[in-house]
């Protein structure tokens, strides 16, 4: 039974028409083509289709889409290139095949939102809930620090130099689907 | 639902132009797998799987499903046989139907292909229709399936042998006698799941009488081969693409999927796509259980008289790569040691199971598993250190290998001393180790083991190396992308032997139509043989390069002389870029070609050919906790080293020895897959639990040793895939046992028997005290 919905994906708004159990990682992915919201244990338990729900790390295979409407979405897709968390995880080569790697990036984003400077603790506890069957963990771990200190130099940055990047790291919007 | 307009199916991955850019799509999530295929009129697969382990196909009933909206056709033996494809076969062993015909011999064969508009039409209509099986009385397990009244799994193989390796060397009678001491042991492996993320994907489309086939295949050159030979196609009429895949750790190699989603695509003119759910992977591959029987003799001074074994594996209900796992198993389980007389029987057999396949490891794990843990169990009983144990038992460059073949290129011993370093030197960092609680319940202890794998041998790789017009070089082979960074590898070999900017290597994807034969991405053996093509294709390539612009400027090539990007002669002065003379020429480009096959050297004195042309070789040491309340192992330390010869690219080497430790955990201490009754007890993620960032040891420290091989030979680049993998869980076993004084002997370390183990160790466990079992 269809529904038209309205979703907000990466600061955007789409109307999609369709039954709002559907998974919102098959809208996303299948229908919004966000290729990086990948399908792969269908149950919650690897993270492959992580997406930030008002912020906050969801399983989008979970979700039905009709739950997810009228919250923020936001993906991969959202993210800019010069974003620490991507830049960290390209620079300390924090992936092998890759299919899992954006939810990573988007944990670590939430991760780094709470927790600026976090423990190796609270990084494995952050990230427990997302599966590298590759075995990328170490780097991944060296890619969360590294991604905390580039933030924490850009916003040091921001505050010496008011007039510039009064964007937030997440605020670019290359996956805008509109 | 709104219906997306499918892109082409290769867009964005055809090829690699920028390996920089490549490396930011991936972390971003821009690559595309084939998951993400699509063609325009696509329809949708899924399968009807048999619910018995074994008995005769009586029939399928397909009234329900047939009249289900969206359901175009549903494909099943009986179109086979008016195909004339009843007894069509492809596989390992040439032993694998399309589709279940007249019989089923595992929980989960594909028994018919629904083919419907779309996914969920498709998926709801399999579930509707009815498999009627005549079942008869399946066999599980190895040992019941050879006794002569066990069920026949494969028609023509009534003693149910898939396959039967012995190796003997020396005089093993003669050896026993002199030893002073004897051990025996008995080992275990469960069966264990890929898991790769990204599940088993084909999309199939015919037309112009062509067959094009994306599929997560890790080796497209014999998928294509094995399509063609099975619709009777010429080989050039079949095209096997392969995008990135999202992991593979050998579950990807041989041809699954594609037979049935090609056929199907036949019999409904529709391009067809297969996606497996999660608990199709349980029963589309395995890992192949084992049981290790192992004997070993000492002398007076600790160094090997015998050692000999017998595994049988189970090898599930089709061959798939058992053959070669039964193969590497039992050249690996006695250890790269001096052993003077020794002998292997490794079998395998057929059962009821789902089909054993490649795992990362291909059999050297669960020979590991058992060599590995009993030369501690030597070293302890002879109260040795288990480290000075093996460094007076390794093997040196040049001296012979249990077969009686020559080891030209032994590094063991350095990878031994360097895992035990690092190990130490993680200690001094003394991280890792969790601060002890107020109620101390954890003991605490030492634990290494060496690997040792073989590469396939003989196997061949060609490379085609392109020039363009635009002055860029099209680095064309059938090398699958699979995470380990083959394509990053293969560009800088094709760039350093060229003397190019890597910045002009484009890395074209396996396309079998365009990229030349690959025999497989696995065995670790891309960095080695696929490199080595390219750099035999670049060597050819400098020499057309040469010949054409002699040709363009009237000068013979011996005048020529290379300067930066023009080659210019020398007596004249005039010189003119390669890359316009490729634009110039027929096809805008200068090809050069390349193959390279490993060649077995031969034994001087026997004129035998080796075992394998190279041995990857690693070593690991951890440290280990062991929660005496609750049995819980925690790696807390983990350090490994493995020889690399030369490392090409430091980050994927790091990445795959990295690698190789943490996916090792998963077998050693939670990974098992049983079928209890045919099907699979877990078939999906939460039940069946991998290695998550909690898991890794905080200190993990790797290295890729490098060298070259012998004084008067080139150094030689080696594949770092599986170097570590083997000695992960034989060195947590070692740990464990001595921590808790008594041994875990099968698969995987669970806490119920660890704590068995300690209730062992704490009456002195008998069987690592006496000789025997």
């Amino acid at each position: 039974m269809s529904e038209s919905l309205r979703l907000r994906v990466n600061g955007g708004s789409v109307a999609v028409d369709v039954d709002p159990l559907t998974p919102l990682q098959v809208i996303v992915h299948d229908e919004l083509d966000l290729s990086s919201v990948r399908a792969a244990c269908g149950v919650g338990t690897c993270g492959a289709c992580t997406v930030l729900l008002d912020g906050q790390p969801a399983r989008s295979c979970l979700v039905p889409v009709g739950l997810a409407a009228g919250r923020d979405i936001r993906t991969s897709e959202g993210l800019r290139d010069d974003d620490p968390v991507r830049v960290a995880f390209v620079s300390e080569h924090a992936y092998q095949c890759g299919y899992c790697i954006p939810g990573f990036v988007l944990a670590t984003s939430s991760l780094l939102d709470e927790h600026p400077t976090p423990e190796p603790a609270e990084i494995d506890a952050a990230l427990v809930g997302n599966l590298c069957r590759c075995g990328s963990y170490a780097a991944i771990r060296r890619a969360v620090t590294v991604a905390a200190r580039l933030r924490g130099e850009r916003l040091e940055t921001r505050h010496a130099e008011p007039s510039a990047g009064t964007r937030g790291p997440n605020a670019g919007d290359p996956g805008d689907p509109q | 639902m709104t219906e997306r307009e499918p892109s082409m199916a290769d867009a964005g991955f055809a090829e690699v132009a920028d390996l920089a850019a490549e490396a930011r799509d991936r972390v971003a999530g821009r690559i595309r797998y084939a998951i993400d295929t699509a063609l325009p009129s696509m329809a949708w697969a899924a399968l009807v799987r048999s619910p018995m382990p074994a008995g005769r196909l009586r029939g399928i009933d397909v009234r329900v499903a047939s009249a289900a909206d969206g359901v175009l056709a549903i494909v099943s033996g009986e179109d086979l046989a008016r195909e004339g494809l009843a007894g069509a076969r492809f596989g390992g062993l040439a032993d694998q139907p399309i589709l279940a015909t007249d019989r089923v011999s595992y929980v989960g064969e594909p028994v018919a292909v629904v083919v419907a508009e779309g996914l969920s039409a498709a998926t709801s209509a399999a579930a509707q229709v009815r498999v009627d099986v005549d079942a008869s009385v399946p066999v599980f397990e190895p040992d019941a399936a050879l006794r002569p009244d066990s069920p026949v799994v494969r028609e023509g193989r009534a003693d149910n042998v898939l396959s039967r390796w012995t190796r003997r060397n020396g005089d093993l009678p003669a050896a026993r006698s002199r030893a002073a001491r004897t051990f025996r042991d008995r080992f275990s492996s469960p069966a264990a799941q890929q898991a790769s993320l990204e599940p088993h994907v084909c999309l199939a489309s015919w037309g112009d009488g062509r067959l094009r086939v994306w599929s997560t295949s890790q080796n497209p050159s014999r998928v294509a081969a094995e399509l063609a030979s099975l619709f009777g196609l010429e080989a050039s009429a079949v095209e096997v693409r392969v995008p990135p895949l999202g992991g593979a750790y050998g579950g990807k190699n041989q041809a699954k999927l594609e037979p049935l989603v090609a056929f199907a695509s036949r019999m409904t003119g529709r391009p067809v796509k297969l996606v497996n759910r999660r608990a199709d992977e349980f029963v589309t591959v395995t890992k192949h259980p084992a049981v290790v029987t192992i004997e070993s003799g000492v002398d007076e001074d600790g160094r090997f008289t015998h050692r000999s074994a017998e595994i049988l594996w189970n090898a599930g209900a089709y061959a798939l790569s058992s053959v070669p796992v039964a193969r590497a198993g039992g050249l690996a389980v006695l250890g790269p040691y001096r052993i003077p007389a020794a002998a292997v029987e490794s079998v395998m057999v057929y059962t009821n199971h789902p089909p054993g396949g490649s795992f990362r490891g291909l059999g050297v794990s669960q020979a590991a598993w058992a060599g590995e843990q009993q030369v501690d169990r030597i070293a302890q009983a002879l109260g040795v250190d288990p480290v000075e144990f093996r460094r007076a038992n390794l093997l040196a460059s040049g001296e012979r290998l249990w077969t009686g073949e020559p080891v030209a290129d032994a590094h063991w011993l350095e990878c031994l001393d360097a895992a035990v370093e690092q190990l130490d030197e993680a200690r001094r960092r003394d991280r890792g180790a969790r601060p002890a609680s107020a109620h101390e319940t954890l003991r605490r202890a030492t634990g290494v083991a060496v690997a040792m794998k073989h590469t396939i041998t003989p196997a061949r790789s060609e490379a085609i190396l392109a020039l363009r017009g635009d002055g860029r070089v099209e680095v064309r082979t059938s090398a699958v992308d699979m995470g380990q960074g083959v394509e990053v590898v293969l560009a800088r070999v094709a760039a350093d032997a060229l003397q190019l900017p890597l910045e002009r290597m484009i890395v074209v994807r396996p396309d079998t139509s365009r990229t030349p034969f690959d025999m497989t991405t696995s065995s670790s053996r891309a960095t080695f043989a696929v490199g080595n093509a390219v750099e035999a294709a670049a060597v050819d390539l400098l020499d057309r390069v040469a010949e054409a612009v002699s040709v363009s400027l009237g000068v013979p090539p011996d005048r020529l002389d290379r300067d930066g990007d023009r080659f210019v002669d020398r007596d004249g002065g005039r010189g003119i870029a390669p890359a316009a003379v490729a634009a110039a020429a027929p096809g805008g480009e200068i090809l050069g070609r390349g193959t390279f096959v490993n060649e077995p050297e031969r034994d001087v004195d026997t004129g035998e050919p080796v075992s394998s042309s190279h041995w990857h070789q690693g070593a690991v040491a951890v440290d280990v906790a062991v929660d005496v309340g609750t049995g819980v192992v925690r790696v807390e330390r983990a350090a490994g080293a493995a020889w690399a010869g030369k490392v090409v690219n430091p980050p994927g080497a790091r990445l795959q020895n990295e690698g190789n430790v943490i996916f090792g955990l998963g077998p050693s201490l939670f990974e098992t897959l049983e079928f209890p009754t045919g099907a699979p007890a877990v078939s999906d993620l939460l039940d069946y639990r991998l290695p998550t960032i909690a898991d890794v040891p905080v200190e993990l420290a790797t290295r890729a040793l490098e060298g070259p091989p012998k004084a008067d030979e080139p150094t030689e680049r080696h594949g770092l895939g599986e170097s570590l993998i083997p000695a992960v869980a034989p060195a947590i076993g070692n740990a464990v046992a001595a921590a808790v004084g008594g041994r875990v002997r099968d698969l995987p370390i669970s806490p119920e028997r660890v704590l068995a183990a300690l209730d062992a160790g704490a009456v002195g466990d008998a069987r690592d005290r006496s000789d025997g079992p």
